[in-house]
């Protein structure tokens, strides 16, 4: 099991460094790339201040250079990143490449490995500290969703499948296809002019009333402002679930041991829920990953649309305003969030299906 | 001896539907098009769909003959609402007639939406059929890139490339079927690794086929129908992500509407102008509604396994 788990997260090794470069390249093939940028946001720079913040960048150095320098940083290694002699390359640099007699200082940055990812270009502020803020929000909406996706669609799939064909059976079938088809951001807006601007039941957006230590109430103060963006977000979940239940119930109930089961006289209640659900609810452990993946995307729209604080509006105002740092950071840290929770399904899927090889 | 009794039976089977004058000898591909026949809620979305397609399709003409209207003239601050004479579904904030604005986003939308899953399933079939014929680095190599670009929520990679490239329609186009390629990718390539392993191409390799022959005359035809069961819902989800990335003001930008950017204003207009979030929100979920109901529908009438 230990190995299995090892050898689970080695897998995922690749594939983070995947997402790093995507990123990494993403950001440098855009237009004007982070120096275009920060030239915009101070258009009274000289052409010495411009020349020395190309040098802070290390934009001259070859790309993986800067790559290297953005993952892993340049505080173990001497160059001149203050730009005051001649710009040497970087990682591969002499401790004097400038040869006036003196080592260059070492880098400032930890990298990106390290949790170094840089400042944000707007706010000025650690990039870390701007997303870690951002990062409670999220999950708060994120496991809320889950756990009322779980709650409603696995029983609607268990139901719906020991009433195959029945009335409840197509209605939730129906139910599943309408919330796969609603598009998030529009059943947000229709909800809120429902019950904000018409009935005034809740407010338009926000999370919490802000306090004078600026910290939030818990949340059953403030459900709220939560109800609606739950909902929203626990659509694809709830269609998901029922549909992967009903489907993962009906597979199970045509097994063999499920006719010796009613073979030895079993009523059907013991069969479907006692020998058939515990059977069946065990892929459902796998479906984890994917709904953590759709729910971060959801939160994007679901987070804008109510002016909640979270991860998702972080990156789309950021990637509106070309803050590079943030964008990138954003992107790494959902990427790590997708990773982890496909590797939790998988390992859980592991413990609870004794049938699951670990070689 | 349990073969034989299976034969047997079905043999038996076999004869007497031939007897009940049921079909004997019926390909997959008749017996799909009865049973979708008989599907009312299949057809329906049909018909919905078709008709929408046309009216997107004549929109200039519609629009020029019938409504006299033109969907970008503006009129300063004219918010009209639902059955104002001569604007049918209203205007927006800027005096545009809601109706034309709409058959002209559908163009838009529906195009970006059938192009791109068009372009999507290419280059599924393309790098599927190649990933899972020849395996080995190749299929590692892929096989990273697309768990690398899965590990992203597509959204993500949609709003970082449309906020830094803002691409034109066209190039949203690529854009869409650039993040979108990897989930027919991976069905293509379990197809083609399942049906490498079969007689025929084995037999086929034997009398000196090169591996793009196989791939293309004796590989290809049989993946069509898995692929194109997954080309409804594919547009489906491609007019979702084109609107909640328009309406986000990232994706196509006004004047010229989709549907998706005809919302993106809603929000300012709650209490003046809920018939602005309403026409084309309705519009997005009816047509995709129709879109996964086709798909759905055509899985299961060419679904083999499926009993009538």
């Amino acid at each position: 099991m230990v190995k299995y788990i090892l050898r689970r997260l080695l897998q995922a090794v690749p594939t983070f460094f995947g997402i790093t470069l995507l990123a990494y390249v993403l950001m440098t093939a855009a237009p004007g790339g982070p120096l275009g940028v920060l030239y915009f946001s101070n258009p009274k720079m000289s052409n010495s201040q411009k020349e020395k913040l190309a040098l802070q960048l290390g934009v001259h150095d070859p790309v993986y250079v800067q790559y290297l320098r953005w993952l892993i940083g340049d505080d173990w290694v001497r160059w001149d990143s203050d730009g005051d002699g001649v710009a040497d390359r970087a990682v591969l640099s002499e401790l004097d490449a400038d040869g006036d007699g003196v080592p260059e200082p070492p880098g400032e940055r930890r990298g990106v490995l390290r949790g170094d990812f840089g400042t944000s270009f707007f706010s000025k502020r650690p990039v870390l500290d701007v997303i870690s803020e951002r990062i409670m929000p999220t999950l708060e909406l994120s496991i809320a969703s889950l756990t009322v996706g779980i709650l409603i669609g696995v029983p609607l799939g268990i139901l719906a499948a020991v009433r195959k064909g029945s009335i409840f059976d197509n209605i939730t079938r129906i139910l599943a296809v309408v919330f796969d088809a609603i598009p998030g951001f529009w059943l947000a807006l229709m909800l809120l002019i429902i019950f904000a601007v018409t009935f005034h039941v809740v407010p338009l957006g926000g999370r919490c009333k802000t306090t004078l230590d600026d910290s939030c109430p818990p949340i059953y103060q403030r459900l709220e402002y939560m109800i609606l963006p739950i909902f929203v977000l626990a659509t694809g979940p709830i269609a998901g679930y029922s549909r992967f239940t009903r489907a993962s119930m009906l597979d199970v109930i045509g097994q063999d041991y499920i006719r010796t089961a009613r073979a030895k006289g079993l009523g059907e209640r013991m069969v479907w829920f006692k020998h058939g659900a515990r059977n069946a609810l065990m892929p459902i452990a796998t479906f984890l990953g994917p709904s953590l993946t759709g729910l971060l995307g959801g939160a994007v729209i679901t987070e804008t649309i109510f002016s909640y604080p979270g991860l998702g509006r972080a990156l789309t105002s950021a990637a509106t305003q070309r803050d590079y740092p943030v964008v990138m950071a954003a992107t790494i840290y959902a990427a790590v969030a997708t990773i982890l929770g496909y590797l939790i399904s998988d390992i859980l899927y592991a413990l609870i299906d004794p049938r699951v090889r670990f070689d | 001896m349990t073969t034989d009794i299976h034969e047997k039976a079905a043999i038996a089977r076999l004869k007497a539907e031939q007897e009940a004058g049921l079909r004997g000898g019926e390909s997959l591909m008749t017996k799909a098009f009865r049973r979708l026949r008989r599907d009312r809620l299949t057809m329906t979305a049909l018909i919905i769909m078709s008709l929408l397609t046309l009216a997107a399709i004549c929109a200039p003409l519609i629009t020029d003959l019938v409504l006299h209207v033109d969907p970008n003239s503006t009129e300063y601050d004219q918010l009209m609402p639902i059955g104002t004479p001569g604007h049918l579904l209203g205007t927006d904030d800027l005096g545009r007639d809601l109706l034309a604005r709409l058959l002209h986003a559908g163009r838009i939308s529906l195009t970006i939406g059938f192009l791109g899953a068009t372009i999507t399933l290419a280059i599924g079939l393309l790098l599927g059929m190649v990933m899972g014929y020849y395996g080995g680095w190749v299929d590692d190599t892929l096989n990273w890139l697309i768990t690398t670009l899965d590990s992203l929520p597509t959204i993500y990679l949609l709003i970082i490339v449309s906020a830094l490239f803002r691409p034109s329609p066209e190039a949203l186009i690529l854009v869409l079927a650039f993040t979108g390629w990897t989930g027919a990718t991976r069905l293509v390539r379990g197809q083609t690794i399942s049906l490498r392993e079969r007689d025929y191409i084995l037999s086929a390799r034997s009398i000196g086929s090169t591996s793009w022959h196989i791939m293309i005359v004796h590989i290809l035809p049989n993946l069509i129908s898995v692929t194109a069961i997954s080309l409804a819902s594919g547009i489906g989800g491609l007019i979702l992500a084109e609107s909640a990335l328009s309406f986000l003001s990232l994706g196509v930008q006004p004047p010229t509407a989709t549907w998706g950017n005809m919302l993106s204003k809603a929000q300012n207009f709650f209490n003046r102008g809920v018939h602005m979030a309403i026409v084309p929100g309705v519009t997005i979920f009816v047509t995709v509604l129709c879109l996964y109901v086709i798909g759905d529908g055509v899985r299961d009438a060419f679904d083999p396994t499926t009993s009538e």
